[in-house]
């Protein structure tokens, strides 16, 4: 007999099947989730959420003492304690979300096979409480950019927009791969290495300038190619997020009308797919867990 | 839910499965790597399928009381998943017609870090019960659970015991009107095992429909009142549960032990 293959997605109660209406429905226990993983990696420390502050701080001191002091590099980007501080935080928040993601619906597995709920409220909780960490990294870089002597400008008008697409990017990217890493088990391996290449990739430890000054127009006399390096690299969004946060913070300035609108397509075309992505596994993901 | 099963008239059944059927992936349930599956991409062959479930139909009506036997691998859990609606069906449909629960005991705890007190709302929020009406309940769970002090401690310092008298505390402030039921439900020590019986028997009481999957014999005979008998993802037989119970009892050789420890 041939089997009556349901429509990809389509689910017979709307009650559990991860989409807006539901996740909105449920926004108590995304509210909840979300709290509850701040709460219990604030009681899971001696300092409690006193860490998430020590914790960027002791980042930014690091690099500053390995780049600045060790290498002897970053003085065009001095002060580079808030310099580096700027794209370190969204890459942390971006990073968090993806490795938390891997094994995040495999570890939940008795959950999700005993209380009926949205599943997709799970990888977006991680991607919240993740950005609650964020908001006190943005305290210490805040207050670090204050006392370096950065002027305050209205460029940091520019933080919100910056901030909601950042969720959005994490979003994107954590429903996808928690819905591949249900399905795939060696996932977070080669998540540690995409890291990494997305680390050193963007302009994480060097601005987007230093890229311009070497490859940039008229740096090299080479093919069409190397020239446009530059653009190649701002196509990545992270780039652009890293970048914008700068100019909010460290400059002072508005990031190009460009980026913002790149930044803007990127972040909302990732979240289309992300969100696409998990609805097409959602409920058949129980069956490998 | 379909205009066409609606139609049915006045009895209308509370559960409904036409057809159903539930595969798995048999390469996919055994370690599948990235690497593998890339490589695998081109000359992939047809996955091979396990039917869990086939050609399942059931029809439940109100008031009814379902038990669900059959040896391991059966599929009994995996109707438990699509009745509580978990688990979609990859062919047929399955229409229910109330709001259902699975009471299942949740003693690996949710957050072992928190308090229970903080478990004791999240749980709350999985399912789905309101803020406002699990604060007016706190107190009585709390109480119900008779972890005492022990309420604001982490969950990590819980044992096993406690763990899912919590999860039975707050599991059981539900009220489903379709009660699903996989394995015998039996928690903590002898007084606490009483109590949650006499508070489940309270819940089954205001239920529309149960289903209950048991290997003990006795304890559906002395619950249901229909039984399904399902073997390798098939139906053998549906039926009040005397007849059922006797033939099943017959094919197994015997009425298991009644020692509620079997799984």
């Amino acid at each position: 007999m041939r089997a009556i293959d349901r429509p990809e997605g389509e689910a017979e109660n709307p009650r559990v099947t991860s989409s807006f209406a539901n996740i909105v429905m449920r926004r108590d226990l995304l509210r909840e989730l979300t709290l509850s993983e701040l709460r219990s990696s604030a009681s899971e420390s001696r300092l409690g959420w006193v860490w998430w502050l020590i914790d960027p701080l002791v980042t930014m001191l690091i690099y500053w003492f390995v780049v600045v002091g060790i290498l002897g590099r970053g003085q065009q980007w001095a002060p580079y304690p808030v310099f580096i501080l700027c794209a370190l935080l969204p890459f942390k928040h971006f990073s968090g979300a993806l490795s938390s993601a891997c094994k995040l619906l495999r570890s939940r597995e008795g959950l999700i096979k005993s209380v009926p709920f949205p599943t997709m409220i799970l990888p977006l909780s991680q991607v919240l409480s993740g950005f609650g960490y964020f908001l006190f990294g943005l305290m210490v870089l805040l207050s670090a950019a204050w006392i370096w002597g950065r002027p305050i400008t209205p460029a940091l008008a520019q933080l919100p927009a910056l901030m909601t697409l950042q969720i959005l990017l994490a979003a994107g990217v954590a429903l996808a791969v928690s819905a591949w890493g249900a399905l795939v088990r060696d996932l977070s391996g080669f998540m540690g290495h995409a890291q990494r290449i997305l680390f050193y990739l963007s302009p994480t430890l060097y601005g987007i300038d230093l890229v311009q000054e070497r490859f940039g127009k008229g740096a090299l006399a080479g093919s069409g190619l190397v020239t446009y390096l530059p653009d190649l690299f701002m196509l990545n969004p992270l780039a652009v997020l890293f970048t914008g946060y700068r100019h909010a913070i460290f400059y002072g300035t508005w990031l190009e009308g460009r980026h913002w609108a790149w930044l803007t397509f990127t972040s909302v075309a990732i979240f289309a797919f992300g969100y696409r992505t998990f609805q097409r596994y959602d409920r058949r993901v129980i069956k490998f867990l | 839910m379909s205009d066409r099963t609606r139609q049915a008239g006045a009895a209308e059944p509370v559960i409904e499965l036409r057809d159903v059927g539930v595969y798995f992936h048999l390469h996919k349930r055994a370690k599948v790597n990235l690497r593998q599956s890339l490589l695998r991409r081109q000359w992939r062959s047809r996955p091979e399928l396990l039917w869990a479930l086939r050609h399942l139909d059931l029809e439940l009506q109100e008031g009814q009381v379902l038990g669900i036997v059959g040896p391991n691998g059966a599929g009994k859990s995996t109707l438990c998943l699509m009745l509580s609606q978990i688990l979609q069906p990859d062919e047929g449909e399955i229409v229910v017609r109330g709001k259902v629960s699975q009471l299942v005991s949740l003693s690996t705890g949710l957050n072992h870090d928190l308090s229970g007190r903080a478990n004791v709302r999240l749980y709350a929020a999985y399912l789905g019960i309101p803020r406002a009406e699990i604060e007016e309940k706190l107190e009585d769970i709390i109480a119900f659970s008779e972890l005492g002090e022990f309420i604001d401690e982490p969950m990590r310092h819980y044992s096993s015991g406690m763990r899912a008298r919590l999860g039975f505390s707050v599991a059981s402030t539900l009220d489903p009107e379709i009660l699903i039921l996989d394995e015998v439900f039996s928690v903590g020590d002898a007084s606490f095992r009483r109590k949650s019986r006499e508070r489940l028997e309270a819940m089954m009481a205001r239920c529309r429909l149960i289903a209950i999957v048991s290997h003990s014999s006795d304890f559906l005979r002395s619950l249901c009142t229909h039984v399904l008998w399902l073997e390798k993802g098939r139906k053998v037989q549906f039926g009040e549960v005397g007849p059922v119970l006797d033939a099943y009892d017959d094919a197994m050789g015997g009425p298991a032990p009644d020692d509620h420890l079997d799984t």
